[in-house]
This record gives C-alpha cells, sequence and structure tokens, in this order.
C-alpha cells in the first residue's frame, strides 16, 4: 500500500502538537517518592514544584504523619507499611515533619 | 539462624540489663558463677581465635533478647495506659498515648519475627527486672495525681528511655546472632532515640512551668 503524501500544512501543524505534548508533559506534575524508614524521611530535601504529588511509604512498625509546618498539606495518619498521596501547594514548599514524632524533620526545596 | 543453635550460641548467665545500663556491678553471678561477672562488665567482643563454635563472652541469647524486647514494650505501654487514665497535662497525655500505640506497633513486629524465626522468648533476670521494675513505678505513680503525677510519669520515661536505649548499644544489638533479630533492634533503636527526646521536651516545660 502505497502511502498517502502528506501536505506540508498537516505535517507542521503535527509536530507542533508534538512538541506542545512533549514540552507539557515535562512542564506538569511530578511525582517524588519519598520512604519513612527509621524514623527518617528520605531524601530528607526533595526539591518540589507547587503541584506535585508526594507519595510516603512508610516501613515502620509504629505509624507516623507527613505534616507541612505551615499546616496547608497533611498526610493524615500513615499506618505501619501504609501509604499516603498529598498534593503541594505554592505556600507548601519548605519543612515538615511528623505530627506524632515532632524530631522527624524534613524539607521540600523549590525545584528549579 | 536454627533454633537450636540460637539456644547453644551463647553460654553466660543474662546480665541484669539495668543494671548493667547503669554501670553497676550487680549481675546474676551468684546463679551463673564468678566468671560471669567479669564478662559481664565488659564490652561484647567477637570471640578470640580458637574459641569454639557458638560460645561468646558477655552476650544475652537470641530467645532471652526476644523476652527483653517484650517485657520493655509491655512496661512502657502499661506505663502509658496508667498516664492516659491518671494525666492532667495535655501534652503528657498525647505523649502517653503515643508510648501505648509506638510500643504496641513494635511489639507486633517483634513477635511476628520470633515467631517466623522459630524462637521461643526466654525468661532472664533482665526481662524479669523491666517487668518488675515496671510495676514498682506503675505502683509509685498510682499515688501521685495532677501535676505531681505528669512530673514522675515524664521523669520515668526519660530515665526508662534512656537506660533502654543504652542496653540496645551496649548489650542487644552486640550480643543478637540473628541478622533478622539484629536488624529489628537496630530499627527500634531510632524510636526509643525519639521518645527520650519527646520525653526530655516535655520534661523541660514542666519544669519551667514549676
Amino acid at each position: 500500500m502505497t502511502p498517502r503524501p502528506v501536505h506540508p500544512a498537516v505535517r507542521a501543524a503535527a509536530l507542533a502538537a508534538a512538541l506542545a505534548g512533549c514540552a507539557g508533559a515535562a512542564a506538569g506534575p511530578v511525582r517524588h517518592d519519598i520512604a519513612i524508614q527509621a524514623f527518617v524521611y528520605q531524601p530528607a530535601r526533595e526539591p518540589v514544584h507547587a503541584g506535585d504529588t508526594l507519595v510516603f511509604v512508610n516501613h515502620d512498625a509504629v505509624p507516623h504523619t507527613a505534616t507541612a509546618a505551615d499546616g496547608t498539606w497533611d498526610t493524615g495518619e500513615i499506618p505501619a507499611n501504609g501509604t499516603r498521596t498529598v498534593v503541594v501547594g505554592e505556600t507548601g514548599i519548605g519543612a515538615y515533619k511528623c505530627a506524632f514524632h515532632p524530631t522527624m524533620t524534613a524539607t521540600l526545596t523549590p525545584a528549579e | 539462624m536454627h533454633h537450636s543453635t540460637l539456644r547453644l550460641a551463647l553460654t553466660l548467665s543474662a546480665p541484669a540489663l539495668l543494671a548493667l545500663a547503669a554501670g553497676c556491678a550487680k549481675d546474676d553471678a551468684g546463679q551463673a558463677g564468678a566468671a560471669d561477672t567479669t564478662a559481664v562488665a565488659a564490652a561484647p567482643a567477637p570471640p578470640p581465635p580458637g574459641t569454639p563454635a557458638g560460645v561468646q563472652p558477655s552476650t544475652v541469647t537470641d530467645p532471652q533478647i526476644a523476652a527483653i524486647v517484650v517485657a520493655a514494650n509491655a512496661t512502657d505501654s502499661a506505663g502509658g495506659a496508667l498516664a492516659l487514665q491518671k494525666g492532667s497535662n495535655a501534652k503528657v497525655k498525647e505523649f502517653a498515648q503515643r508510648m501505648v500505640t509506638d510500643h504496641s506497633g513494635v511489639n507486633q513486629q517483634a513477635v511476628a519475627l520470633v515467631t517466623r524465626l522459630g524462637v521461643t522468648p526466654e525468661e532472664n533476670n533482665t526481662s524479669r527486672q523491666l517487668a518488675q521494675g515496671g510495676e514498682q513505678t506503675q505502683q509509685r505513680l498510682s499515688g501521685l495525681s495532677g501535676a505531681s503525677f505528669d512530673r514522675g510519669y515524664i521523669d520515668s520515661e526519660v530515665e526508662y528511655h534512656e537506660t533502654v536505649l543504652q542496653a540496645i548499644d551496649s548489650t542487644l544489638i552486640p550480643s543478637a546472632q540473628n541478622a533478622e533479630l539484629k536488624a529489628l533492634l537496630q530499627q527500634v533503636r531510632p524510636a526509643i532515640q525519639a521518645h527520650l527526646d519527646m520525653a526530655k521536651g516535655i520534661q523541660t516545660e514542666l519544669q519551667g512551668a514549676r
């Protein structure tokens, strides 16, 4: 079967759409996996953009939380071996801690 | 490690963990012989070349460690339950609830592990002392109320977690033979450290409120 010729305008439009799609994917929300193990958030510093998703997995035998210092986001209780997901907002980029064990702290930094 | 190997692994009597952690020389020497007294005082070390397999100085066995872990968690959970009833300060009660929750979780993890490994917790002087010490503390605290109870409970929690932390570092982790049991103890350590830091913080606040 012989391929049908593609009009240059259609080809240009397809290329533009493909580029826009790539650009959109790069700029979209990103998932960040943060492990809680031995009463430590890993990584302890994570660069994020507003709108990114944080996925916390608790590997400890006791419940924890991840709670923004400014109160804008909170996983609530993450049970032992449990997972909780939050979306971070503009103001939530900064320090966070475990509400149950305040000595557990970590930081979200602004991604470049 | 097979259960029978665990039982044969270490030959010394169980050191009195609390006494050991406190730097006291009193131990089980009366039951196990004078030779043990010297060994208990020394930090656990790898056996010298030529030591018969399964014989190491200055240690507790894995079954004994299991019993100590269970007793330690049960003791602090019971203390937390009492503080939930008698505590008056909100932070003290919040801390007490955390002790009940966390030590119950750690105990479940420990019991699941030793069950899977086929290790039967073996009562020993240390586990008995932990249980008895917990009961004595409970009795003493039961006679207190209000701010006196809050201070007494938090003071005992600071002392308890300091003692357990030192015991984990000086005796339990170095003595554990099974890799998974050793890993469990290493995972528990940060919890004890966090609890100690939390208790000290509340202790400072209560002292400032006097």
